[in-house]
């Protein structure tokens, strides 16, 4: 999944209202991109569709040492 | 190596016992709290300049407060278990009344309007608050930087790094301007001011500790935590504020123990987990001796080390980046946009990538978070106790070369300062660094030692039965 610098630059200024230079958009873009698809990646590893993020403190306590 | 030899003062002599040491001497009469602080702010008159590390020192405040606890010990009243003691904290614990900057222009006469649960139990158990502490600015970074500020600095070496972005916490601790300090934990920030500055620091148990009043950075990783010389001084004050919290829905109500009484039990039979793979990427040379160095320790006092595979961090690493990323962005955004400019650049940087993530891609981290936790305690701790890792895996770098300001390679060396603190954040698992070492430029080296959640007690044991064998912790830097 290719992001551009295009699309982070644009979505700053329609989602956010900031303006970026073309730099900081490339760099942000590489960022993005390099997140969104580990994530990615690790969700389609683990995700499990009755997964619930408030599940977490209960699972910490049946874990506990 | 040896330790160095200054000539002490009365005052150095008080300020090197440690918080528990002092607490039982003003308990028993030996010295007063008055002494205890003054012994403090002596030397905090010395060392502030060289450090930075003091946002605020409210002498006269404490000293006041000093002589109220002893006029309670001579009526024969014990608040608590730190009744007394010197303490102060980084700038992000609120109390109602008093300017809490965050460490930041923007909250810089910002007045608190509640007391964090924290501030409120530290009072309660009897410590007294010297002032507040150098902290990076909004808690986001792991250096000690601060353009609002100053940047804090290295009691072994000032030039080097504090580590942060509890990085007053880390230098005040280390120099014996304080017996203990609380710090806030979302990828690192107690464990790597521990670690650079040489002193005990734990990140708890996910829950473990309220968060109430405590400035937000990332709500589902933030871990409030003290850092002290020891290990019974760190499991003094997490006991005295860990527990369930009506304030704080997401505080646990799993029963706190009592750290300090398995303290003296030992560690014969106890098996330290050391990672097959994975925790050994980029390990400095020197880091690798002196961890090597302390797990010889530990099994010459009996535990058993074992090899245990365990996954690749890389991926807790990012899914916790992502996290703290969106969240922290989230925190921010009304600023990022109406005051960007009194931000500074390398914090709001750190910040702006959270504006372009997917949302969907923000809670599939989470979803994920509870599966991927017990798959990773099932893999480290089926055959071990307690994990063993490096803190940093390298010499703490100087402030220069992690400046962001000024070198392009930074961003990488920031990524390797957290590379094995961040991932135990996303995991939710108790870690506490402990002091093993010194590198040849003269700057501590610290172990990580982690556990299954809740287990600060058996990490407190360890570290303290290593602590009884070796003295790191009892060097002291010297102006």
């Amino acid at each position: 999944m290719k992001v551009s610098a295009e699309l982070i630059r644009d979505q700053a200024k329609a989602l956010h209202d900031i303006e970026l230079t073309e730099k900081r958009a490339k760099e942000l873009a590489a960022e993005v991109e390099r997140l969104n698809a580990n994530v990615a990646r690790a969700a389609r590893e683990h995700f499990d569709f009755d997964d619930d993020p408030g599940a977490f403190p209960r699972i910490l306590s049946q874990l506990k040492g | 190596m040896s330790p160095p030899t200054p000539r002490p003062t009365e005052a150095d002599e008080i300020t090197r016992m440690s918080l528990c040491e002092a607490a039982g001497a003003i308990r028993d009469g030996r010295l007063t709290s008055l002494r205890a602080t003054e012994a403090c702010l002596a030397r905090i008159e010395r060392w502030q300049p060289r450090l930075n590390a003091f946002i605020a020192i409210e002498a006269e405040e404490a000293l006041a407060m000093a002589r109220a606890r002893d006029m309670e010990l001579a009526e024969g009243r014990v608040r608590g278990p730190l009744h007394g003691v010197p303490l102060a904290h980084k700038d992000m614990f609120y109390r109602q009344g008093k300017v809490s900057t965050g460490g930041s222009k923007i909250r810089r006469n910002w007045v608190a309007d509640r007391t964090a649960t924290v501030i409120e139990r530290l009072a309660a158990a009897g410590a007294v608050q010297l002032g507040t502490l150098h902290m990076v600015e909004f808690a986001a970074g792991p250096t000690g930087h601060n353009d609002h500020l100053g940047d804090c600095r290295n009691p072994w070496n000032p030039a080097h790094m504090t580590g942060g972005s509890s990085s007053g916490s880390g230098a005040s601790v280390a120099a014996r301007l304080v017996f203990g300090a609380m710090g806030s934990d979302t990828g690192g920030s107690v464990r790597l001011p521990a670690c650079a500055c040489g002193v005990v620091g734990i990140k708890v148990t996910q829950g473990r500790i309220s968060r109430y009043g405590c400035l937000p950075r990332v709500w589902s990783q933030d871990c409030m935590g003290p850092l002290t010389r020891t290990a019974r001084d760190c499991a003094r004050m997490t006991g005295v504020i860990a527990g369930a919290d009506p304030k704080d829905p997401t505080a646990s109500a799993e029963p706190v123990p009592d750290y300090e009484a398995g303290l003296e039990a030992g560690i014969a039979g106890l098996r330290v987990g050391v990672p097959a793979a994975h925790f050994d990427v980029g390990v400095d040379a020197e880091v690798r001796a002196a961890l090597d160095q302390s797990l010889e320790v530990f099994r010459s006092l009996g535990a058993e080390i074992v090899r245990v595979d365990v996954p690749d961090p890389r991926t807790y690493y990012d899914l916790a980046d992502t996290i703290s990323k969106c969240e922290g962005t989230a925190v921010h955004a009304q600023w990022m946009q109406e005051r960007g400019a009194d931000y500074s650049p390398q914090v709001y940087a750190r910040q702006e990538t959270g504006f372009h993530i997917p949302a969907v891609r923000y809670i599939e981290a989470l979803m994920v978070r509870g599966r991927l936790l017990a798959e990773f305690v099932e893999a480290a701790f089926a055959r071990a106790d307690l994990l063993h890792i490096p803190s940093i895996p390298i010499p703490i770098p100087t402030r220069a070369d992690t400046d962001v300001r000024d070198s392009g390679g930074v961003p990488q060396l920031l990524a390797t300062i957290t590379r094995y603190t961040r991932p135990i954040n996303y995991l939710g698992v108790p870690a506490l660094n402990v002091p093993c070492g010194f590198s040849k430029s003269g700057l501590p080296i610290g172990m990580q030692l982690v556990g299954r959640p809740y287990a600060e007690g058996l990490l407190f044991r360890a570290a303290h039965a290593y602590q009884s064998a070796t003295d790191w912790h009892e060097w002291t830097p010297t102006i």
